[in-house]
C-alpha cells in the first residue's frame, strides 16, 4: 500500500529541490516582471512586484510539487523563467523610463 | 473544493514535513514575539531600582553633550535616541562592533548604564538575532511556515468551517491534538498567514528582493533604488572635524514645524563628529493610523535634506507603513497588543499539537529512533522555552543591580535554563511527565519574579508598566501550572493509541482519499466514531 502510494506520489530529492530552491528564481522573476509590466503607475508596480516575491515563492514551490517528476519540474520553472524574462525584457524595451518615486 | 486525490497526499505531505522541520524554531519565535510586542515597557519594568517615570520628555541636547563628555560620542560611528514615553534610552555604535546602551535616570536626570536587557533581549529573540545568522534563519523558517499554512488551508478547504469548531478534549490524544492543531489553526489563520509573509520580507528582503530589484529594475542605479522607496542616503563621512555640535533639541524643534502632530520615537546621529554628520528623526503621526515620518537634518545648520511622510507619500511608502505597522501592532493601543500576544501563544500550541499529530499518526510507539528525538525535542523546547524566560524574568529580579555586565549574565541564565531544559527529556526518558514538571516549575518561577517584583517595589502597582507586567506575569504562571499539572495528573504523550486503523477524523479523510472514492466526510464521520468507541476515556460530547 504505502510503496504503491510513494510511487504514485513519486517523492524525489530533485523534485523537491526544484520545488524549494528552484522556485526561487523563479519568483524573483516573476515580481521583476510584475513591477516592469503592469500597466499602473511606477511606484504601485513597485510596490506590487516587491511584494508579490514570496507569495510567487508559495505558488510556484506548490505547483512544482504537484509535477510528476523532477525533469517535468525543473523544465516548468524554466519555462516560467524564460517567460517572466520575456515580459520584462519586452516591457523595458516597449515603456519609457519610469519615474520611480510617484 | 474538494482536490483530486494525488494532489491532496501531496499537499498533506509538504504540509506535515514543513510543520516539523521548522517547528520548534517558529514555537521559540512566536513565543518570544508575545514578549516582544511588549519589549520596551519590559525594558523599563526590567530595569532594577527604576524611579517613577519622569513628567515630560527630557531635553535631548544635555544628554546627547554627556555622552560626548564623558563617552567620546564624537569618535562613534552613530549615536541613537529611542524615545519611548518619557524615558529616553542612548545607543552609541562603533568603532567596530562595540555597542554600549544607556537609560535617562529621572532621579540624576542624567544617562546611566543600561543594568538589563529584558525586553530586547526576548525581542531579539522573536527573529533568533541572538544566534549567529539567525536573522536569515528565522526569514526562512518563516517561509516554510507560509508554506506549510497555505497546504494546510488547501488540503482543509473542503471542510474548513467544521474544522474551525470540532473539538473533542476527551479522546485520544491522536484526535484531541488534530482537533486542536486545526480548531487554534483556522482561528489564527489570518495573522499567521500576514505574520509568515511579513516575517520572510523582514528577514530575507533586504538580502534577496532588494539586490536583485536593484540589478534589474533599476539598471544598478542604488540612488534611483533609494529614492523610489522613500529611503534617505547619507553622506560617507568627510573625515574633516565638524566645527559646532549637533543641537538635537533644535532639529526636533524644526521637525515638528515641518510635521505638525508628529511624534518623534527615535532620533539617529551618524557620524557625529564628522563635517558630514546627518541626523535623522523617525516618528509617528498618532492621529493617523500606520504612519511612519522620517526626516533627515544636516547637523551643522538643521536644514532638511530628506523627508518622507507616509501619509503623503507615493503607494509604496502607504503601504509599507500599513504592512509594518500590522506587524509591529502599531495600532489599537495595548487591547491589540494583547490580542496579538494571545494568538502569538496560540500559533505556539498548533505547532506543539502539529508534531504531536505527527508522532501520533506516523510512530505511535515511537519505535523510529528520529521520532523519538523529535518527542524528546519537542518536549525540551516546548516546555523549555517557557521555563528559561521564566528563570530569565526570576534572575532580573534577584540579581544585585551593581554585578558588572548583569544583562549578559541574565541572558547566560536564559540559555544555560533552555540547555537544561532540552537535555532533561533525554535523561529522564519519561517525556510526559518532564513536560508536566518543566512547565509546573516555570509556573513556579513565573510566580516568583512576580513577588519579588511585588517585595521590592513600594508602593505597589504604582505605575501602569508595573500593573501590566504582573498582570502578564501572573496569567503566565497561571497558564504553566495548570498546563502543567494537567500534564502531569491526565494527559498523555507517550502512551499509544489503540492499534486501530482509523481513530481519527484525520485518518479517515486520508484514507478515503487514498482509495480515491467519493464520501471522505462520511468516511472521516464513521472514523469519528470509531475513534469514540474505541478511546480509553468516553466522550460526552457528540460525536458529529
Amino acid at each position: 500500500m504505502n510503496s504503491r502510494r510513494d510511487d504514485e506520489l513519486n517523492h524525489s530529492t530533485a523534485r523537491t529541490l526544484a520545488a524549494t530552491l528552484g522556485a526561487i528564481p523563479v519568483a524573483l522573476g516573476v515580481g521583476i516582471a510584475l513591477t516592469l509590466a503592469l500597466p499602473l503607475s511606477a511606484n504601485l508596480r513597485l510596490t506590487i512586484g516587491s511584494y508579490a516575491v514570496f507569495p510567487s515563492w508559495i505558488v510556484a514551490s506548490c505547483c512544482t510539487f504537484l509535477a510528476t517528476n523532477a525533469r517535468r519540474a525543473w523544465l516548468s520553472l524554466f519555462a516560467l523563467l524564460a517567460l517572466s524574462a520575456l515580459i520584462s525584457m519586452a516591457a523595458l524595451a516597449l515603456r519609457a523610463p519610469a519615474t520611480w518615486a510617484r | 473544493m474538494k482536490l483530486h486525490r494525488r494532489t491532496f497526499q501531496i499537499f498533506w505531505d509538504v504540509h506535515a514535513w514543513a510543520g516539523v522541520l521548522a517547528a520548534l524554531l517558529l514555537y521559540l519565535m512566536f513565543f518570544a514575539a508575545a514578549f516582544a510586542l511588549f519589549h520596551s515597557e519590559l525594558d523599563e519594568w526590567a530595569e532594577p531600582r527604576s524611579a517613577p517615570a519622569a513628567q515630560a520628555l527630557p531635553r535631548l541636547q544635555p544628554l546627547f553633550l554627556q555622552l560626548v563628555r564623558e563617552q567620546h560620542a564624537l569618535e562613534r560611528t552613530s549615536v541613537g535616541f529611542s524615545i519611548h514615553d518619557t524615558t529616553p534610552t542612548a545607543q552609541l555604535r562603533g568603532p567596530g562592533r562595540e555597542e554600549r546602551e544607556f537609560r535617562y535616570a529621572p532621579r540624576s536626570q542624567r544617562l546611566e548604564p543600561l543594568r538589563s536587557k529584558l525586553g530586547s533581549f526576548l525581542y531579539e529573540l522573536h527573529f533568533l538575532d541572538p544566534i549567529p545568522y539567525g536573522i536569515y534563519v528565522a526569514g526562512v523558517a518563516a517561509l516554510v511556515l507560509f508554506l506549510a499554512l497555505v497546504t494546510g488551508v488547501l488540503i482543509h478547504l473542503k471542510d474548513l468551517i467544521r474544522q474551525w469548531f470540532q473539538f473533542r478534549p476527551a479522546h485520544a490524544t491522536r484526535t484531541w491534538s488534530s482537533d486542536m492543531h486545526k480548531v487554534l489553526g483556522v482561528f489564527g489563520l489570518p495573522f499567521q498567514l500576514f505574520y509568515a509573509w511579513s516575517g520572510a520580507v523582514l528577514c530575507l528582503a533586504y538580502v534577496t528582493v532588494q539586490p536583485v530589484f536593484v540589478a534589474a529594475v533599476f539598471r544598478g542605479d542604488i540612488a534611483s533604488a533609494n529614492a523610489a522607496r522613500g529611503d534617505s542616503e547619507e553622506p560617507p563621512a568627510t573625515g574633516k572635524r565638524a566645527s559646532e555640535l549637533p543641537d538635537l533639541d533644535r532639529v526636533l524643534g524644526k521637525l515638528r514645524a515641518l510635521v505638525p502632530g508628529v511624534s518623534p520615537e527615535y532620533v539617529a546621529i551618524q557620524n557625529p563628529g564628522d563635517e558630514a554628520c546627518v541626523v535623522t528623526v523617525y516618528g509617528t503621526q498618532p492621529q493617523l493610523a500606520f504612519s511612519n515620518v522620517e526626516v533627515s537634518f544636516h547637523a551643522k545648520d538643521a536644514r532638511v535634506l530628506h523627508s518622507s511622510v507616509s501619509s503623503s507619500g507615493a503607494a509604496l511608502q502607504r503601504f509599507e507603513a500599513w504592512f509594518y505597522g500590522l506587524h509591529y501592532a502599531q495600532f489599537g493601543g495595548y487591547g491589540v497588543k494583547w490580542l496579538y500576544a494571545l494568538l502569538a501563544l496560540g500559533t505556539c500550541a498548533v505547532i506543539v499539537t502539529g508534531n504531536l499529530v505527527w508522532l501520533e499518526r506516523r510512530d505511535r510507539t515511537r519505535s523510529r529512533p528520529g521520532n523519538r528525538l523529535l518527542q524528546r525535542l519537542t518536549v525540551g523546547f516546548c516546555s523549555g522555552v517557557p521555563l528559561a524566560v521564566a528563570a530569565l524574568f526570576v534572575a532580573n529580579r534577584c540579581l544585585p543591580a551593581e554585578l558588572s555586565r548583569r544583562a549578559s549574565v541574565e541572558q547566560a541564565v536564559f540559555w544555560f535554563g533552555l540547555t537544561a531544559a532540552l537535555i532533561w527529556p533525554f535523561w529522564a526518558r519519561t517525556d510526559r511527565r518532564v513536560a508536566g514538571q518543566q512547565l509546573v516549575l516555570a509556573g513556579a518561577l513565573f510566580a516568583s519574579a512576580l513577588f519579588v517584583d511585588l517585595s521590592l517595589r513600594q508602593p505597589f502597582f504604582a505605575d501602569s508598566v508595573q500593573r501590566g507586567v504582573a498582570c502578564g506575569l501572573s496569567l503566565l504562571a497561571v497558564s504553566c501550572l495548570a498546563a502543567g499539572t494537567r500534564l502531569l495528573r491526565v494527559g498523555s504523550l507517550q502512551r499509544p493509541s489503540k492499534p486501530n486503523a482509523a481513530t481519527s477524523a484525520d485518518s479517515g479523510t486520508l484514507n478515503a482519499y487514498r482509495r480515491g472514492r467519493k464520501g471522505a466526510n462520511r468516511d472521516a464521520t464513521e472514523a469519528t466514531a470509531d475513534a469514540a468507541k474505541s478511546a480509553p476515556i468516553r466522550s460526552k460530547a457528540p460525536v458529529s
